[in-house]
C-alpha cells in the first residue's frame, strides 16, 4: 500500500468511525422518543448513556493494529518539540553529557574486551598453567628452574600433556640480524621442543618444533612470529626452508606463526634451547615452564605432584635447604594479562560511573520535565489517554535523546579510543588490539535500551499519580506526584554522589601516588643523559677481554667529543624493566642461618666513569679506577654460575657474579658445572695472561646497602662481605654511592656495583652525558660505534628521562584517564544536584512562602530546603569513600606515598564535591528566598 | 433503572459480540440492544467498550463490517461473521459451557459443604 494510499484510507476510517458513533446516538435518540421522552431529555440520556465520545474513538483507533506507526510517528513529532522549546539548552547539555559517557564507556569497554575478555588465542586455555618455584617462608619469592631440572620436572610429572620450559625474560636472547639490511637486534625467545604442542598452536606456514630439532648439534631452526615476518621479511610467503643469519648462524626458518600469538610477548622470533651445548649439565637458573594441564588433572593437583618432585631434587642436593621449595603454577591468562587486567578494569570502572551520572542526570532533566508537565499529563490522562499511550509518549523522548546521545557517543568513542591506545603504556598486552568492533558497538546499544526504557519509565512512574483529579488540581503550580519525585530525585543524587566520590578518590589517590613518584629522587640525572644497548657480537669478540677493548674504544672516542662531560658502560641500565641479576652476599663471620636474613643485592657491573655519566654521586672512599683490573695470576676460568637455590627478587637474566680472584671457598658442586648458556656470558673459559701483582676484588655499594652491611657509608668504607652464595668471593668495598632506584621507581634497591675489570660478566649499556640534546648525543654515539665497528647496531636508544617515564607509564595512564572522568562526573553531579535543589524549590514555593509569613527567618527557610539535598550529598560522600577504599584494598592497587584512606585525598575529594554541590545549590536557592511571599500566598 | 445490573465478565463481551452476529449482518446499536433484551435487561452493555470491541474483532478477521441501509432508511455499518469468526464463536462457547459447568458444580457443593 502506498504511503498516499494509506493516509486516504486512515482519514476515511477516522470519518467512518464519527459516522458510526453517530448513527448510534442517534438510534439510542430515537428510541428514547419513541418510549415517549421529550427529545431534550431523550438526547441528554443518549449522551450520558455513551460516555465520552472521543474516548471509545481513541479506544477503537486502539483496537486496530496499524495505529502504531503513526502514533510513533506523532510521539516521536512531540518530544522533538519537546526538546526545541523552551529548555533545548538544557537538553542540548543532558545529550552532550550523555554522548561523553557512552563514547567512554564505549572506549574503554573496547579496552576491556581486548584485553581482559578476549580468550588468548590457545585452545582451551583454561588447561594452560606458567609455572616456577617460590619458597613456603616467602611466597612472594619467584626461584627460577635450571634445564636439569626441567627435564626432571618433565620426565617425572603426570599431570600435564604436554610440559615446555622457556627462559623468563626476554632480556639478553638478542640476536644480530644480518644479510637483510643493515645489522638489526632482534628478540628471541628459545623454548623446548614442546612449546609449541602445549600451548596446541599450528602453525601458518611450514611446522614448529619436533623433538629433533630440540638437541645438542642439532641443525639451528627458527620459527617466526607474525609480525617479524611481515614487517621485517615482508609476508615472503616462500620463506619457509630459508635461511637466516642470526648473530652469524645460519638458522632455517622453519614456520611462521599465526598472527596474534602473545606469549611471551615482545619476541620476533623462537628458536630451540636444546641445541646449546652442554646444557644438560647446566646448573644455571634461568627457566620457567608452561604446560597443559591433562583434562581434569586441578592447578592444585599438578602443583602438589611438582612438590613432590622439587622436595625429591632438593634432598639429592648436598647442603640445600630442604622442603622450602614448592612449585607454584599460574594460569596462564593471568600471567600474560597480568597487571593490564587492573588498568583495564579501574578505566572501564571510570567510564562506567562517568556514563551513570550523564544518565541519571538526562534520567533527572526528563523526570523535571515531567513533573513540570503533571497538568499536561493529567489533561490526557483525562482526555482518554492510557498509561501505554503515556508510556509510549516518554519512550520516544528518552529514545530520541538517548539516540542521538549514542551516535555521538559512538563517534567520540572512536577518537578517544585512538587517544588511549596512542597514551596507553607498551607494558598492556593486547592493548593495541582494542577496536570499536561488534562487541562495542553492542555494549553501546544496549546502553541505549537501557537509557531509552530508564529515562522513559521513570518519569512516567513519578507523575504517575492515584487520582487524575489530585493532578488536575495540582497541576496549577505545576508539581505532580510530588513526594515521590523529591525520594527518587534524592536516590538519585546519592547514586551520582558515591559514583562520584569513589571514582574521584581512586584518581586522585593514584594521581597523588604518580606525582610522588615523578618527583622521587632516582639516583642518577633525569636530564643530559643518553643509554643505549650496545652488544658486541660473540664472533667478532669472543672473549671478555676483546669485548673490554671494545667498549674502551668506543668510550675514548666519545669523549673525544667536547660536549661528552662523561661516557661509561654498564650490564643494565636502570628501570629496564623489573630486571635485574642478584647477589646474595653474607659479611664476614656471619652464619649461614645469619646470613640467610640479608637482602639480595642488585648487581651492576660498571666502567670507572659510569657514575659522573649518569650522575650519581659517591657519597664516601673512591670511584673505581682501570688499575682495579689487576688480577689474581692463574688460569682459572671465569664462571657465573647461578646455583638452583639463589634466591632472586623478580624475572631476571640467569648468572649471578663470580670472578677468577678471591680468597676461594671449599670446593663446592657448583664450581665443577659446566659451560654457561651462550646468551648471556657469552664466554666461559677465558686464558689470560698472568698478572703481575695480586689484587683483591673490589665492590662499590649504595647507601643503603652500606648500612644494611655496617651501619653507614663511612663505616663500609675499606670492609668486606662474601658475594655469592654457593661459589663465594670475598669483596672490599672501596666507595659507597647514592641509593638508586635501579629495578622501580617505587623502591631504592640496593645495589652493589662491580668493576667491568674484574668480571667476565658483558657490559651491554652505554651511557654518554653530553652538554649537547639527545639527538646530537645519538648522532655522536652511532658515530663513535661506526668508527670503532660498522657493523655493531645500537638499538634502545633512551634518555634516563625517557627511562623514568617509561617506568611511570602506567601510572602516567591511569591518571590521566581517570582524573578527567571523575572531574567530569563531579560536574555532572553538581547539575544532578543543581536540579534536585532546583524541583524542590519550585515544589516548595508556597511552603516556604507560608512559613516565611508566619514568622520562619530567611535562613530557616533556606535550611529546610537543602537539608534534604545536602543530606543525600553527604550521604553519597560516606558510601562512596568506602566504596573507594574496599574497591582499591580489593584490587591491591601499587600506591607510593600515599595510602587508599589517605585524610587528605578523602577530605580534598569531599570538599571538592560538597564545594560544587553548594555552589549549584546557590542559584535556586537565591531565587528561593527572595519569594514574593504575598503574590505567592495570593496564588 | 434500578433493577439489578450484572456486570460482563472479563473477556465475555467478545463472545456476545459474536453470537449476536451469528444471526445475520447487524450495526452496533443493534448489537448492545440485543444483548441487553435477549438477557431479558439484566446484562447492560457498556457502550465505551461496545465498539473498541468490534473494531478489534474486525481487525482480527473474525468479524466484517460493511455500510448498508438500514431499516430506518439511513446507512449503518453492518457487522457479520467469517467463517474465522464462526469457528472461534463454537470454540469458545464450548469453552464456556465447561467453565459454567465446572464453577456450577464448585459453587453447588461449596453451597452444600456450608450448612
Amino acid at each position: 500500500m502506498s504511503w498516499r494510499r494509506w493516509l486516504r484510507r486512515r482519514d476515511r476510517l477516522e470519518v467512518e468511525l464519527d459516522r458510526e458513533l453517530r448513527d448510534h446516538v442517534d438510534r439510542q435518540v430515537a428510541d428514547h422518543l419513541r418510549a415517549g421522552l421529550p427529545e431534550a431529555e431523550a438526547r441528554r440520556r443518549a449522551r450520558l448513556g455513551f460516555g465520552g465520545l472521543d474516548q471509545i474513538k481513541e479506544l477503537c483507533r486502539d483496537a486496530r493494529r496499524a495505529r502504531w506507526l503513526d502514533d510513533l510517528g506523532r510521539d516521536l513529532r512531540y518530544a522533538l518539540r519537546q526538546f526545541t522549546g523552551r529548555h533545548s539548552g538544557v537538553s542540548v547539555f543532558a545529550v552532550a553529557a550523555l554522548a561523553l559517557g557512552i563514547g567512554a564507556g564505549t572506549a574503554m569497554f573496547s579496552v576491556l574486551d581486548a584485553v581482559v575478555l578476549q580468550p588468548l588465542p590457545f585452545p582451551q586455555e583454561d588447561r594452560l598453567v606458567v609455572g616456577w618455584k617460590t619458597s613456603r617462608t616467602d611466597p612472594g619469592r619467584f626461584i627460577e628452574l635450571s634445564y636439569p631440572e626441567f627435564l626432571e620436572w618433565q620426565a617425572q610429572s603426570t599431570s600435564f600433556d604436554s610440559l615446555a620450559a622457556l627462559p623468563t625474560t626476554v632480556y639478553g636472547y638478542s640476536f644480530v640480524l644480518t644479510g637483510r639490511g643493515g645489522p638489526v637486534t632482534i628478540e628471541s625467545a628459545r623454548v623446548t621442543g614442546g612449546f609449541f604442542d602445549a600451548l596446541a598452536v599450528p602453525p601458518l606456514l611450514g611446522r614448529t618444533f619436533r623433538a629433533a630439532d630440540d638437541r645438542e648439534g642439532a641443525q639451528p631452526t627458527v620459527v617466526l612470529t607474525h609480525a617479524f615476518w611481515t614487517n621485517v621479511l615482508g609476508a615472503d610467503p616462500g620463506v619457509v626452508g630459508s635461511g637466516l643469519t642470526l648473530t652469524g648462524v645460519d638458522f632455517t626458518v622453519i614456520g611462521v606463526l599465526p598472527a596474534g600469538f602473545v606469549f611471551p610477548r615482545g619476541v620476533d622470533v623462537f628458536t630451540a634451547l636444546g641445541t646449546r651445548p652442554g646444557l644438560a649439565n647446566n646448573r644455571t637458573v634461568f627457566l620457567q615452564v608452561v604446560g597443559r594441564l591433562r583434562p581434569g588433572v586441578s592447578r592444585d593437583q599438578a602443583a602438589s605432584e611438582l612438590d613432590g618432585i622439587v622436595s625429591r631434587l632438593e634432598m639429592q642436593r648436598p647442603g640445600a635447604i630442604t622442603g622450602d621449595q614448592v612449585a607454584a603454577l599460574t594460569p596462564l591468562r593471568d600471567h600474560v594479562l597480568g597487571g593490564g587486567r587492573i588498568v583495564a578494569s579501574l578505566l572501564f570502572a571510570g567510564a562506567v560511573v562517568l556514563l551513570l551520572v550523564a544518565g541519571i542526570n538526562l534520567g533527572g532533566l526528563l523526570a523535571g520535565r515531567a513533573a513540570r508537565r503533571g497538568g499536561e499529563v493529567a489533561l490526557r490522562l483525562g482526555l482518554g489517554a492510557s498509561t501505554r499511550h503515556l508510556v509510549r509518549q516518554f519512550v520516544a523522548e528518552g529514545l530520541i535523546l538517548a539516540t542521538v546521545g549514542t551516535v555521538a557517543g559512538i563517534g567520540l568513542a572512536v577518537l578517544m579510543l585512538d587517544a588511549v591506545v596512542a597514551l596507553a603504556p607498551g607494558g598492556i598486552a593486547r592493548m593495541a588490539s582494542a577496536s570499536i568492533d561488534g562487541g562495542s558497538l553492542l555494549f553501546a546499544a544496549v546502553c541505549l535500551v537501557v537509557l531509552t526504557l530508564g529515562m522513559g519509565c521513570v518519569p512516567l512512574w513519578l507523575v504517575r499519580t492515584p487520582s487524575i483529579d489530585t493532578l488536575l488540581r495540582r497541576s496549577g503550580t505545576g508539581a505532580g506526584g510530588s513526594t515521590r519525585a523529591a525520594r527518587v530525585g534524592g536516590a538519585l543524587v546519592t547514586v551520582e554522589v558515591m559514583g562520584t566520590a569513589a571514582l574521584l578518590v581512586i584518581a586522585c589517590t593514584l594521581a597523588m601516588s604518580f606525582a610522588n613518584l615523578r618527583g622521587v629522587n632516582v639516583g642518577f640525572d633525569r636530564d643530559g643523559v643518553l643509554t643505549a644497548f650496545v652488544n658486541p657480537s660473540r664472533l667478532r669478540y669472543p672473549d671478555a677481554e676483546t669485548r673490554r677493548r671494545f667498549f674502551q674504544d668506543v668510550l675514548a672516542r666519545l669523549e673525544a667529543n667536547a660536549e661528552v662531560e662523561a661516557a661509561g658502560a654498564a650490564l643494565l641500565r636502570p628501570l629496564e624493566g623489573v630486571i635485574g641479576w642478584d647477589l646474595p652476599y653474607a659479611l664476614p663471620g656471619q652464619s649461614p642461618e645469619d646470613a640467610a636474613g640479608n637482602s639480595i643485592l642488585n648487581l651492576e657491573v660498571v666502567t670507572p666513569a659510569y657514575f659522573d655519566a649518569i650522575g650519581t654521586p659517591l657519597l664516601a672512599g673512591r670511584a673505581f679506577a682501570e688499575t682495579d683490573g689487576l688480577r689474581v695470576a692463574g688460569t682459572e676460568p671465569d664462571r657465573a654460575v647461578q646455583p638452583a637455590d639463589e634466591p632472586a627478587a623478580g624475572p631476571r637474566p640467569p648468572a649471578t657474579v663470580e670472578s677468577t680472584a678471591g680468597p676461594r671457598p671449599p670446593a663446592t658442586v657448583e664450581s665443577t658445572a659446566g659451560p654457561r648458556p651462550p646468551a648471556t656470558v657469552e664466554s666461559t673459559v677465558e686464558p689470560r695472561p698472568p698478572a703481575t701483582v695480586p689484587q683483591p676484588l673490589v665492590a662499590i655499594v649504595s647507601e643503603s646497602t652500606a648500612r644494611e652491611m655496617y651501619g653507614s657509608p663511612l663505616a663500609a668504607v675499606g670492609r668486606r662481605f662474601v658475594g655469592g652464595r654457593n661459589a663465594p668471593r670475598s669483596y672490599r668495598i672501596v666507595g659507597v654511592v647514592a641509593d638508586g632506584r635501579y629495578r622501580r621507581v617505587h623502591e631504592v634497591s640496593l645495589d652493589v656495583f662491580l668493576p667491568y675489570t674484574q668480571t667476565a660478566i658483558p657490559l651491554r649499556y652505554v651511557v654518554v652525558r653530553t652538554s649537547a640534546g639527545p639527538a646530537a648525543a645519538r648522532g655522536m654515539l652511532r658515530r663513535a660505534l661506526a668508527e670503532t665497528d660498522p657493523e655493531q647496531p645500537m638499538s634502545a636508544d633512551l634518555t634516563t628521562t625517557e627511562l623514568v617515564g617509561r617506568a611511570l607509564s602506567r601510572e602516567r595512564f591511569q591518571s590521566a584517564m581517570l582524573l578527567p572522568f571523575g572531574l567530569g562526573s563531579a560536574l555532572l553531579a553538581a547539575i544532578g544536584v543543581f536540579g534536585m535543589v532546583s524541583d524542590a524549590a519550585n515544589r516548595r514555593r508556597r511552603e516556604l512562602a507560608l512559613r516565611q509569613a508566619l514568622g520562619a527567618t530567611r535562613i530557616q527557610a533556606l535550611a529546610r530546603l537543602l537539608r534534604s539535598t545536602l543530606a543525600c550529598v553527604l550521604a553519597g560522600l560516606a558510601i562512596g569513600v568506602f566504596v573507594a577504599v574496599t574497591a582499591g584494598r580489593t584490587l591491591n592497587l601499587t600506591l607510593f606515598g600515599t595510602g587508599l584512606a589517605d585524610a587528605w585525598i578523602i577530605a580534598t575529594v569531599c570538599g571538592l564535591i560538597l564545594g560544587v554541590s553548594l555552589v549549584a545549590c546557590a542559584g535556586p536557592t537565591a531565587r528561593a528566598v527572595r519569594l514574593d511571599i504575598g503574590a505567592e500566598l495570593r496564588q | 433503572m434500578n433493577e439489578p445490573k450484572t456486570e460482563l465478565p472479563q473477556g465475555t463481551l467478545d463472545l456476545l459480540v459474536l453470537q449476536v452476529a451469528a444471526n445475520g449482518p447487524i450495526h452496533g446499536y443493534g448489537i448492545a440492544q440485543r444483548i441487553k433484551q435477549i438477557s431479558r435487561d439484566v446484562l447492560q452493555v457498556p457502550q465505551g467498550s461496545l465498539y473498541p470491541a468490534l473494531h478489534r474483532l474486525e481487525n482480527r478477521k473474525l468479524l466484517a463490517a460493511e455500510w448498508k441501509p438500514s431499516d430506518t432508511g439511513r446507512d449503518a455499518r453492518f457487522y457479520r461473521l467469517t467463517p474465522k469468526g464462526r469457528a472461534r464463536l463454537q470454540e469458545q462457547t464450548e469453552s464456556w459451557a465447561r467453565l459454567a459447568e465446572a464453577v456450577g458444580l464448585i459453587l453447588g457443593t461449596a453451597g452444600g459443604g456450608a450448612r
